[in-house]
């Protein structure tokens, strides 16, 4: 099965989720899936760029790959037919700003988060807290997968059966 | 320097297309600049690149990289104060091979108004950017064509062209490359039907459409060519490769009006190889001379079997092409210091 890991990033700085996203297309390699890292720049440093970027996002296109895995808030808007979830962060509703204007972003963000999570056939977290927030913010339940910290063997064959099957 | 270079890609194609791509990144990496590779995934579908290249043009990285390098269109589109344009392609099948089979745009109104739209982005995006090169002539002539736009030749160079090398001019004329139909790899095959003297050929390369690679073993089968012609299906490594290229006679690359010269050419002239070519083969022709570092023939069999069997009779001729072959190279000036100079000018 081939793999697009969607990952959001901002270029020039490493975040967690790149560290994962990494292991992940390795480990997926290893078990015999061919997987690439897909990396989706976005800052939402600016309230009225949020909305740009949920539709850039919705605008992009995966061929070739059988499986979606999406990490972070905006790379799981991505569209496609078969999309899974592991969520590694999901703060992107209480960071917005407390401005008017973010008010008003917020509303599109939740709409976007209960329309486009909602596509995936499955929704893993990485840990209790972003489960939790992504059951308060949008009502959407997700199933905790803890990540492997170290390359564990038997840690790494349950996350690989839980996300391709 | 912090340099953004953006780029699509049909995931899990790999080739010219990806490899300049990576080899710029390493290139840009070893004189110490940061970089960031962004690779897009791109559906050439053309019903699915207007709502791409929105997304290109919304996804604002306007804050990253003091200077954003995009290769494979229609990357071209992202914003950027400071892009430079390194183009390799249009999107052809809009644009040159719009009246060839390779065609993917319906000839109706619907087809016309995105092939419109696709040709009002491209300019969008030339004029915006700081600086245009191209990866050939080719590409370069494509661009006064259909834009009149002005674009400068950059000749991409193989990464470590050091690590190729000749050791002796074998029975084999080589073909390595993507075996998909517009690299004409069954030309070669069909050559061997012709050839009188001993002369072989290796094919190889990873196929993308089974069909295609189907047809070449058939061929194969059908003029009984066992013997002559052997094909290593699935990509090939670069030690395989370089060891390949060390003991061969010659090497085969002859695609249908390619954009570039192709890394094919490159690899064989730094093993010291001529280079066999077609007269419609586009960018190679740049960089083979007919007679000086190989031969420029017509698309046909019989031409190319006869180019091949004056290799395998005049060794010490083979032999001078080559070395005429690395000459050209340096004529040219393709090396990454010249390259990255421009780039960053």
């Amino acid at each position: 099965m081939k793999v697009a890991v969607v990952n959001s990033c901002i270029p020039f700085v490493a975040g967690e989720s790149e560290n994962l996203a990494e292991a992940l297309r390795q480990q997926l390699n290893e078990y015999g899936h061919p997987a690439i890292i897909v990396s989706i720049p976005s800052r939402w440093h600016r309230p009225s760029a949020i909305v740009e970027n949920i539709l850039a996002c919705r605008c992009l296109r995966l061929p070739q790959i059988d499986l979606m895995i999406g990490l972070n808030i905006p790379a799981c808007y991505l569209p496609h037919p078969n999309k899974v979830l592991w969520l590694v962060d999901l703060r992107h509703i209480q960071d917005l700003p407390a401005t008017e204007e973010a008010a008003k972003v917020r509303e599109t963000v939740i709409a976007a988060d209960n329309r486009y999570l909602r596509e995936a056939r499955k929704i893993y977290a990485i840990s209790e807290t972003v489960s939790r927030r992504v059951r308060s913010f949008n009502a959407i339940a997700s199933e905790v997968l803890y990540p492997p910290l170290l390359p564990n063997r038997l840690h790494w064959d349950h996350v690989i059966r839980k996300l391709i099957l | 320097m912090e340099i953004v270079i953006a780029s699509t890609i049909v995931p899990f194609v790999e080739g010219g297309g990806t490899f300049i791509v990576d080899w710029l990144e390493q290139a840009l990496q070893q004189r110490g600049h940061s970089v960031f590779v962004w690779k897009i995934p791109f559906h050439s579908d053309y019903r699915e690149i207007v709502d791409q290249m929105l997304g290109l043009r919304l996804l604002d990285i306007r804050d990253y990289g003091e200077r954003l390098i995009t290769i494979r269109p229609p990357s071209h589109l992202l914003r950027h104060p400071n892009k430079v344009l390194w183009f390799i392609h249009h999107h052809r099948t809009a644009y040159d091979l719009w009246n060839s089979p390779y065609r993917e745009f319906p000839d109706n109104k619907e087809g016309h108004a995105y092939r419109d739209l696709l040709f009002s982005a491209d300019m969008l995006a030339f004029r915006e950017a700081c600086r245009i090169f191209t990866n050939s002539k080719v590409v370069a002539r494509r661009l006064m064509h259909y834009n009149s736009i002005a674009g400068e030749v950059l000749y991409p160079p193989l990464m470590e062209p050091g690590r190729y090398k000749c050791r002796s001019y074998g029975d084999t004329v080589l073909y390595i490359s993507r075996v998909v139909h517009h690299k004409r790899l069954h030309l070669a095959v069909e050559s061997m039907r012709y050839t009188r003297t001993p002369v072989k050929l290796i094919v190889a390369g990873k196929s993308e459409l089974d069909t295609y690679r189907q047809g070449l073993l058939e061929l194969i089968e059908q003029y009984h060519l066992h013997e002559k012609v052997s094909y290593n299906d699935g990509w090939i490594s670069e030690d395989r490769k370089q060891e390949l290229l060390a003991d061969c006679l010659a090497c085969m690359y002859a695609p249908v009006d390619e954009d570039s010269y192709g890394y094919p050419t490159l690899e064989a002239f730094h093993s010291l190889k001529p280079v066999i070519t077609t007269n419609d083969a586009g960018g190679p022709l740049e960089i083979v001379e007919d007679a000086v570092n190989g031969f420029v023939t017509a698309p046909s069999p019989q031409a190319i079997a006869k180019a091949m069997d004056t290799l395998y009779n005049e060794r010490e001729r083979a032999r001078e092409m080559g070395i005429a072959g690395r000459r050209r190279i340096d004529e040219l000036g393709i090396t990454w210091d010249h390259v990255v100079e421009q780039l960053l000018r």
